[in-house]
């Protein structure tokens, strides 16, 4: 059955490395495609790390006016190398914010799910490295249907449903069982 | 493996098929009438180029249907506009000449990656594009060289004495042996990009065997079955002329009519590419509308929304007119979480309060009120690198 | 790999580690922090060249995950900075030279010294971030390399409050009492003055699979850290005041007869004063004293004492104080008198912080230390390690002092300091006294791999080896002897720190005491000579520890499997057994606020650097995450001083100050200040800290002291800082 990433941002402790871990694979060039992020600076520490949802229609690749991103085997992909020209189009159109321009080459590039490790049965390495496993592989039902929390999986942006296969929990906001408070 | 970089959802395809029909009846009327000016009143076609012309003229057209399927694409057709829109001004053509200079002339693009990676670029890319020229300018006879003298040559271009050059000078040298010039370097770039794949072997996705490999052995094909003909014909005494003539007139054939749908696609979108520095620079900035940082033009701003709406999935915020390209990346990452981890989400520039739509997406906060514009005018934060 | 029963609990994960073509994967640990996390280090076959980090999912301890530390760590070891030949300096400037020259330099200089002012005027002040092997040789260079009663070493800085605390309450010091998988069993976890999210990040696993679980967990600290922000109830402390925190939930647990009378009666002693000390503790006079609300005492004392099982684990942020050994103490008592401890989810531990940091605090590089945490004042211990090391026991010379005493010192005995594996210039405590102490030495070597803020000061600097250029063993912070592998190949003409000391053996004549060739011959001589003492480390082989995937001491013997789990049979290491319930009153901070030092300053880390930055600030991923320090202010105190967001402060204690930016958050109290420690120079918060030494374990008082800030003004920024932000 198809793995997909499952995110439960309660756990994120803003380390970063899945962001430095992300620069490990076999070809991401040392870019990493990973973020974090505090969610609301000053108020408290908390932080999120966001990988690309792969969606199931994704927004970045009917943006591009060049048909550089394509799909594969539900893996959305960085933009084909040759054919970005490096417009940007992808990293507005993406809801999640994802998609990145690499200024000194010119070229969008995002998380492809570390092709090289998962195409032979590894996780990812945000998966790998994360230290409080925040960051899950897990079989695509199982992460549609965690016990611990409610997720989020299907995307209501205004009227238009967007599907993605990467899975996020949502903070359990009664009983913070599994989640702070 | 499964790879899918068609178009995700379906385009009505009749208005489609009329518009490539038109434009590929244009385009073979063109092409019609520079062959008959060319060869002035096909008074010159060079019978030995027949097979070449064909395949010349079928592979145009070919692109042309490809080109016209191509700018069919909401977000393909508002670039082309963009681009359009460089010719209607002095500072679109600086623009203009600037960046051709800069990504054709000396592809600044790939220098960043490595300087092998530019040389072995350049050397393939000005190799394959004179080549073009050349081929195109003998095969639609477009130009040809006249015997004026015993020992001059006239050269003619769509039927016009452009200047005379000495049999053995160098000029006619160089000319004449074009396309040898540009095999050697297109042979040097293909063994250069061979060897940085064995070495560089980095399970770059889209480096499968048959979208990558193959057109390097074609590109090599070419060049070398070309160069054996000047080797037979000036050393050999025409040995294997015909044999090799055949066979490069084979490989180029499959080249003419494999490169519209193949790696060589990506050239004419690198003559797109060429628009992107004007479309970023020559735009009001955007701010973010929620943490007032300028990230975007307001154009292409505008042009993606409409993209998106046009393509049937506009990404809205509940409540509002905002999109969420109205904010920044990193907002629209924080924002989501805030949202699931049922948080207000405060639009800091203006006193819009989104929160969660209980469907995951945002919509405008119960109890606070709307009435603000997307991208409006309070856009006035600090240019902050995107992040 | 089969798994040995002992990490039958732990977080490995079923995934083989990817190997390609052309590399091979070196199975070895992670350098920054206790926790020596597995990682496999790519390198290049042929060429020796580390090409990066391959996650070693089978490991127990972390599988596979690491910290961004972790996962860059590896970048130090192409680094550019790294120093490539021994440097002299020659005319005021450190100049490379040949090791001939410096260490003929070195060994001229110790024996003119030694001449001169007799043995003891040689000092080593070593590191607790090498392996077992190194710090067992500097203890022995010491004492019988050198003859001098002069070593000590940064773990005071750091463990020494916590070793001298488990000593007086349990009578053995092993930073922790059960395998790290316990702590997923227990029902409530008490975290104090531990940071465990940003300090020891692979622990948090252990800490959600105990949450998940349903157990409670009560973090205390001033700060809403990343481990706080997890907690059920946070205990928002002012700095300072534990030992009333502690006191205040003993006297609750006791007064609602939360205890374990039986377990009091039987395994403890001291039950009778403690009672009676904490009675005059009630929660309204700890809150006062603390800051903390007093219905959140109540509840943690309920959540703690009702537990079947529960965790007591501390680090820095209870132990750098003046009065630290008893703050450990006191929160020990919390484990002693609810019976917590000897089983699966019940003990208590301290975070190790540094890579060896339990490790280094056994084998003989303490100043009244000998190996197998033998006292060098007990004659039988020093027949034994005599014996073992083929001298007279007269030739042992006796206690020396404390790592700040030390530095204090210098200049008076001490003529001649060879510094290892340390860079007091950022660690110690009142940094900018330091430089002028270093200054009054005759001589200063320094040996690592980086030029520190610390060898930059020195005469001679010698150039050694990070950790994965080096074999050995470290000992982790569950007492799980661990093997570091690394490559075959040291960059330029740097050697590894026991191979400089035997050569310099060599030179002084006493070689035939260093003839080693290996860590493992180092190894098998430290095995015998820990053989008896409480770290008995006789049973462990390089082959057990690679096929159980490390070995818990003590391990007494070779058929021995090691000891994951102290006191199964609630026997404490005293004559009676029992272990010892100290009472402690409440003293406070050796430095408190007043009228012109108006607020509290603490200190720590960073989850992106490690101890003194020397490695992590060079790693540009991590550099880049957390280039400078910053002061972490509460936005009501800001907005009292004007102080906007990310702009420069001046904060100022008795000893010093230091230009920070703000950053406004109100994750810290009102009342007090924090900064991260791992910077040099006029970037050193240690500037300001207070040399206050806890009398027990000497540790200083970097976690409070008093200070005062204003705004910066343009014009006293210090050359170069403008640019902080």
């Amino acid at each position: 059955m198809a793995k997909v990433l499952y995110i439960d941002f309660e756990r994120c402790i803003g380390c970063r490395a899945c962001m430095i871990g992300c620069e490990e694979c076999s070809g991401h060039d040392h870019l990493s495609r990973m973020f974090v992020d505090e969610l609301s600076p000053g108020e408290t520490v908390a932080t999120s790390p966001t990988p690309c949802m792969h969606c199931v229609t994704p927004a970045c690749a009917e943006s591009c006016p060049v048909q550089a991103i394509s799909v594969l085997d539900g893996v959305v992909l960085s933009a084909s190398q040759e054919k970005c020209i490096g417009c940007k189009n992808c990293t507005y159109a993406c809801p999640f914010g994802i998609p990145r321009v690499d200024e000194t080459r010119n070229l969008m590039y995002k998380c492809d799910l570390c092709y090289d490790r998962t195409s032979k049965g590894r996780p990812p390495m945000c998966v790998s490295v994360c230290p409080t496993d925040t960051i899950l592989f897990l079989d695509e039902e199982e992460a549609r249907h965690k016990r611990s929390k409610p997720v989020q999986y299907v995307w209501d942006f205004g009227g238009t449903a967007i599907e993605t296969r990467t899975v996020v929990g949502i903070p359990d906001t009664d009983t913070h069982r599994f989640g702070y408070h | 493996m499964n790879r899918d970089s068609r178009a995700f959802t379906s385009y009505p395809s009749g208005r489609f098929v009329s518009k490539a029909a038109l434009y590929v009846g244009i385009m073979a009327i063109l092409l019609l009438l520079s062959i008959y000016i060319g060869s002035v009143g096909f008074g010159y076609v060079d019978l030995a180029l027949y097979g070449y012309l064909w395949a010349t003229v079928l592979s145009i057209l070919l692109f042309t249907a490809r080109i016209a399927a191509w700018t069919s694409r909401p977000p393909a057709r508002r670039l082309w506009r963009q681009g359009l829109s460089l010719f209607s001004s002095p500072r679109g053509w600086m623009f203009l000449i600037r960046t051709l200079f800069d990504n054709i002339g000396r592809q600044r693009f790939i220098s960043g990656r490595s300087w092998q990676r530019w040389a072995q670029h350049m050397l393939l890319s000005w190799g394959v594009l004179v080549s073009f020229g050349i081929t195109y300018a003998l095969v639609l006879n477009w130009m040809h060289f006249e015997l004026v003298e015993p020992r001059t040559y006239s050269v003619v271009v769509f039927g016009i004495h452009l200047f005379r050059m000495g049999v053995d000078s160098f000029l006619a040298i160089l000319l004449y042996h074009g396309l040898n010039w540009t095999g050697i370097a297109v042979i040097i770039g293909c063994l250069m990009a061979m060897r940085r794949r064995e070495i560089n072997r980095k399970n770059l996705v889209e480096q499968t065997k048959d979208f990558d490999i193959f057109p390097l052995v074609l590109l090599i094909a070419i060049s070398i079955t070309g160069s054996l003909l000047t080797v037979s014909a000036m050393w050999m005494e025409g040995v294997f002329y015909t044999g090799i003539a055949l066979s490069h007139q084979v490989a180029v054939i499959v080249f003419l009519l494999y490169m519209p749908f193949s790696k060589f696609w990506h050239i004419p979108l690198r003559f797109l590419g060429v628009v992107v520095p004007m479309y970023h620079a020559a735009h009001a900035p955007k701010a973010c509308s929620r943490c007032g940082r300028e990230y975007a033009t307001e154009t292409q701003i505008r042009d993606v929304q409409a993209v998106l709406q046009e393509r049937g999935i506009p990404v809205r915020v509940g409540g509002t007119s905002l999109h969420m390209s109205d904010f920044c990346s990193e907002c629209r990452r924080v924002s989501n979480r805030l949202a699931a981890a049922g948080s207000l989400v405060q639009l800091e520039k203006s006193r819009v309060v989104l929160q969660g739509n209980g469907s995951n997406g945002l919509t405008l906060a119960d109890g606070f009120p709307a009435g603000m514009q997307a991208g409006g005018a309070e856009s006035h934060g600090t240019a902050r690198p995107e992040r | 790999m089969e798994q040995h029963a002992q990490n039958a609990d732990f977080a490995q994960r079923p995934y083989e580690a990817i190997t390609r073509e052309g590399e091979t994967l070196i199975a070895t640990h992670c350098a920054f922090c206790g926790m020596q996390c597995g990682m496999n280090i790519r390198v290049e076959n042929g060429t020796n060249t580390v090409l990066g980090v391959e996650p070693r999912y089978d490991f127990p301890m972390n599988g596979g995950r690491l910290c961004p530390k972790g996962v860059s760590a590896y970048r130090q070891a192409e680094h550019t900075d790294r120093l490539l030949k021994p440097h002299i300096r020659k005319n005021g400037v450190l100049t490379e030279s040949s090791w001939d020259e410096a260490l003929d330099l070195i060994a001229g200089k110790i024996k003119e010294l030694q001449a001169r002012h007799g043995k003891d005027s040689i000092a080593i002040y070593s590191g607790s971030s090498m392996t077992n092997e190194k710090c067992y040789i500097m203890g022995k260079f010491a004492r019988i390399g050198l003859g001098t009663r002069y070593i000590d070493y940064n773990g005071r800085y750091c463990m020494a409050a916590a070793a001298t605390g488990f000593n007086q309450t349990v009578g053995i010091d092993r930073g922790s009492t059960g395998p790290w998988s316990d702590i997923k069993f227990a029902d409530v976890l008490l975290i104090a003055g531990s940071n465990t999210a940003e300090c020891h990040p692979l622990s948090m696993p252990y800490v959600w699979g105990a949450r998940d679980r349903g157990a409670k967990l009560i973090v205390v600290d001033p700060r809403q850290t990343k481990t706080a922000l997890a907690a059920d109830i946070h205990l928002d402390l002012r700095p300072g005041t534990d030992i009333a925190l502690a006191n205040g939930l003993l006297h609750v647990m006791i007064s609602e007869n939360l205890v374990d009378r039986d377990f009091i009666d039987r395994h403890t002693s001291g039950y009778e004063a403690l009672s009676e000390l904490v009675a005059r503790y009630d929660p309204a006079v700890v809150s006062e004293i603390t800051g903390v609300a007093a219905g959140k005492i109540v509840e943690a004392a309920r959540a703690f004492g009702k537990a079947k099982n529960g965790f007591v684990l501390f680090a820095r942020g209870v132990e750098q104080h003046s009065t630290g050994s008893d703050t450990v103490s006191n929160y020990v008592n919390l484990c002693l008198v609810t019976g917590k401890v000897g089983r699966k989810g019940a003990g208590f531990a301290t975070f190790t912080g540094q890579g060896n940091g339990q490790g280094g605090r056994e084998h003989g590089q303490k100043a009244d230390q000998l190996p197998g945490y033998r006292k060098i004042t007990d004659p039988a211990a020093r027949a034994h390690i005599a014996q073992v090391w083929g001298v007279d026991e007269s030739e042992i010379p006796g206690p020396g002092i404390s790592a700040y005493e030390m530095l204090k010192s210098l200049g008076e005995e001490i003529k001649m300091l060879l510094l290892v594996c340390s860079n007091p210039m950022v660690s110690a405590p009142s940094v900018g006294h330091v430089e002028q102490y270093l200054k009054k030495l005759d001589f200063f070597v320094a040996i690592d791999m980086f030029l520190s803020e610390s060898a930059e000061l020195a005469d001679v600097v010698l150039p050694s080896t990070v950790w994965l250029e080096d074999n050995g063993t470290t000992t982790n912070v569950e007492g799980r002897v661990i093997r570091i592998k690394g490559i075959d190949r040291t960059p330029g003409e740097s050697k590894r720190d026991w191979k400089i000391i035997c050569e310099l053996a060599e030179r002084l004549g006493r070689g035939r005491y260093f003839d080693f060739n290996s860590p493992q011959e180092i190894f098998d001589e430290l095995r015998i000579a820990s053989k008896g003492g409480i770290a008995d480390y006789s049973g462990i082989t390089y082959d057990k520890i690679d096929r159980m995937n490390g070995v818990f001491w003590p391990c007494p013997s070779e058929e021995h499997e090691g000891t994951p789990r102290l006191f199964e049979d609630l026997r404490f290491n005293f004559p009676d057994g029992k272990a010892r319930l100290h009472a402690f009153e409440h003293t406070g901070p050796n430095e408190k606020v007043d009228r012109d030092y108006p607020f509290i300053l603490t200190t720590g880390r960073v989850v992106f650097h490690y101890l003194s930055g020397n490695q992590t600030r060079r790693i540009e991923a991590l550099r880049k995450l957390c280039p400078d320090p910053y002061l972490e202010i509460h936005p009501i105190l800001a907005a009292r001083y004007g102080i906007g967001n990310g702009e420069l402060v001046k904060v100022s204690s008795r000893r010093g100050s230091i230009f920070v930016p703000a950053k406004i958050t109100k994750a810290i109290r009102e009342d007090s200040l924090f900064v991260p420690y791992h910077w040099g120079k006029t970037l050193a918060i240690n500037n300001l800290t207070n040399p206050a030494l806890d009398p027990k374990s000497k540790i200083p008082e970097f976690k409070v002291c008093a200070v005062t800030l204003e705004k910066a003004k343009r014009e006293e920024l210090p050359h170069g800082q403008s640019a902080l932000h």
